[in-house]
């Protein structure tokens, strides 16, 4: 792994992040603004997943205009935190904060799909006074705990990291 | 004139609010967080109500309704924002306060705090005039498009200013 890391670290997209420039913080901010809009629409969902806002539109409705934003800009959150984390690539992965970042995404990511899959499957049907099973609000209120740690450790990664 | 800024920079940094910042290591990264965090909320609502605006999301409801939904969320986040903002720059005054991209992020939020009081005057004008509200101005879709979308371009303004802060430090 360490070997894969140092050789992306070395290649010219790792050497250009570190060296040219603005591009680290240009990247950084392409970064800042593309994950407040997804986290931003996540718990948008998620609120209303909970059945705490917004009630007098339906949970397939709220999905619906939020969850097109989450995934555009989760692509971009991608190309620019890959491009970041060529710039140390071994340094970011001996960073236990940054590990966890990804360990939280995936689990939030199988609660999304367990959701979509079981919980959620006739999603589309239900109406806005629409009584959400307990199984939902779980998923809702267990993406929103795993995106809060998500952003915590992107955002202390900056304290921890030795370059 | 730099030189009373300086002196109020040096005072705030000798109070005990500013030394509980400084010396607990946890407070910077947790007040950082909840920061972010906060952005997201305003980020993600004027993103609803300006792709509700422009017709891409939420046609089967109205501008109006949208704006309903997500504009008093932008004002429950700014005190926070406000709140946690403040406890950082106690921690490090010169830095923030002497910084001109900071500056330039309170000019910013301060004209989209009014453009955005602005896009929800102009979209509640124009639900009263749609509903055939006699007295109600007439205001016609593009005009709320367009600040919509300038409103929208002054959020993002400030949100990369905010990330520059760190970069300008002593320029
Ligand atoms: C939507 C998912 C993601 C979220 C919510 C997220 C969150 C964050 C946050 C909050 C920061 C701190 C930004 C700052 O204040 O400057 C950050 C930085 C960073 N992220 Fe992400 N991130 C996501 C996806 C990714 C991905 C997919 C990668 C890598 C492939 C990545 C790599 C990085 C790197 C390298 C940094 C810079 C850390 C530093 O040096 O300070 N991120 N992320
Ligand atoms: C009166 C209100 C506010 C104050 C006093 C304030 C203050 C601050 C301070 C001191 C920082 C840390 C900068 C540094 O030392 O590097 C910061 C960062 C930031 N602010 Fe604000 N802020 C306020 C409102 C806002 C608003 C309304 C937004 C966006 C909509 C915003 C977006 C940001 C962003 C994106 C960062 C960088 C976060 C990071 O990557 O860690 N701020 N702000």
């Amino acid at each position: 792994m360490e070997q894969l890391f140092q050789w992306l670290q070395n290649s010219p997209l790792g050497a250009a992040v570190r060296m040219q420039g603005d591009l680290f913080p240009i990247l950084e901010t392409i970064h800042v603004i593309s994950i407040t809009a997804t986290v931003g629409c996540i718990v948008i969902m998620d609120l209303r997943l909970v059945g705490l806002v917004w009630t007098k539109r339906s949970v397939g409705r709220v999905i619906g205009d939020a969850l097109p934003v989450v995934w555009i800009g989760f692509v971009i959150a991608l190309i620019s935190g890959f491009a970041l984390f060529a710039s140390h690539a071994v340094n970011y992965w001996r960073d236990s904060w940054f590990v966890w970042k990804f360990v939280f995404m995936a689990m939030a990511f199988v609660n999304q799909l367990v959701f979509h899959i079981i919980t959620g499957k006739d999603l589309h049907s239900w109406k806005a006074s629409f009584q959400l099973p307990v199984s939902a609000k779980v998923a809702g209120a267990v993406s929103l705990a795993l995106w809060i740690a998500i952003v915590a450790c992107g955002r202390m990664i900056g304290f921890t990291m030795d370059v | 004139m730099p030189s009373s800024l300086h002196d109020f920079c040096l005072w705030v940094e000798k109070t005990n609010l500013s030394m509980f910042v400084k010396t607990n290591e946890w407070v910077v990264p947790t007040l950082q967080t909840i920061h972010i965090l906060c952005v997201a909320i305003i980020m993600s609502s004027i993103v609803m109500i300006t792709l509700r605006i422009v017709g891409l999301i939420g046609k089967d409801e109205s501008v109006q309704a949208f704006a309903a939904r997500f504009l008093p969320w932008i004002w429950y986040t700014i005190p926070a924002l406000a709140i946690g903002g403040l406890l950082q720059i106690s921690a490090e005054p010169e830095r923030s306060l002497m910084n001109k991209i900071f500056q330039l992020k309170m000019v910013l939020l301060v004209a989209a705090m009014g453009g955005t009081i602005f896009l929800g005057r102009k979209i509640s004008a124009s639900a009263a005039a749609a509903a055939g509200d006699a007295v109600a101005p007439a205001v016609n879709q593009v005009q709320v498009r367009l600040i919509g979308v300038a409103v929208f371009v002054l959020w993002i303004a400030i949100i990369v200013a905010g990330r520059w802060i760190a970069y300008a430090v002593g320029l």
